[in-house]
């Protein structure tokens, strides 16, 4: 069974702290500190999966949490953490530094990623079975990869893409079926390699 | 968009993450943003000056 994301999910207590965090923020920006330590490392970690350059990865960082900064006041509460809202705007930061620097969009993938992936489909693990499963990956628009990513790449349950995505637990995991069935597909057509 | 696909990268430590902290930095930046113009004396002032001017213009006629 996949584990839940102990940083990501709280309990009622470590939520209620950081409202209350939220809440003081809203008035001086100085008090998100405590916000910016606990998060600051999941989110750099989720921009540089998506990101060849490491000091791009921090620049957009940094600009994802002074976007929160400047936004938090139209931030309302609904009982999930602030994570889901931070990777809404790193998303939106990542597209718009793809945009202004023309830098490809990265894919990282390693060893046991790739081994989880030849277990799904059923297949050995080799370097043209790994030649396809990249084509195929490349194969997949945005959104797609997006649920791959966060599905098998960072191991996340399905409760915190739906989050993340703004859609239903169940809505997540249709979706991410879908995707996977997509990549299986193109995987399967690239069969020649 | 174009992609590039990076294979076995090499995993950052937590700690080096944690020594890249800035959080002074961005608050400066929070600070430095520009006013929104609505918000700015030059906009006041000049819609206090049209409605002053305004005014005496219907006043006098």
């Amino acid at each position: 069974m996949r584990s839940v994301n102990p940083i990501y999910h709280h309990s009622t207590q470590m939520l209620s702290q950081e409202q209350e965090w939220i809440t003081k923020a809203k008035e001086n920006p100085k008090n998100f500190a405590p916000l910016y330590e606990k998060y600051h490392e999941q989110i750099f970690r989720y921009v540089y999966q998506r990101m060849d350059d490491k000091q791009s990865a921090y620049d957009v960082t940094s600009q994802v949490f002074l976007k929160a900064i400047h936004n938090l006041k139209k931030f309302e509460f609904r009982g999930v953490p602030l994570a889901s809202w931070l990777y809404r705007i790193a998303k939106s930061e990542l597209n718009q530094s793809f945009r202004d620097k023309k830098a490809k969009r990265a894919i990282n993938i390693d060893d046991i990623q790739v081994a989880t992936f030849m277990e799904v489909f059923e297949e050995e693990t080799n370097s043209i079975n790994k030649k396809r499963l990249f084509n195929a990956l490349k194969g997949l628009n945005e959104s797609e990869l997006q649920l791959i990513e966060l599905r098998y790449f960072e191991d996340r349950p399905y409760r915190e893409i739906g989050e993340i995505i703004d859609v239903k637990e169940n809505n997540a995991k249709v979706k991410t079926f879908r995707a996977l069935e997509k990549l299986k597909k193109s995987f399967n057509k690239n069969i020649r390699l | 968009m174009k992609r590039k696909l990076v294979y076995n990268r090499w995993k950052i430590p937590s700690e080096e993450i944690r020594k890249n902290q800035d959080f002074d930095a961005i608050l400066k930046n929070v600070h430095k943003e520009p006013v929104v113009y609505w918000k700015s004396i030059g906009f006041w002032g000049t819609a206090g000056m049209s409605a002053v001017a305004l005014f005496l213009i219907i006043s006098l006629s």
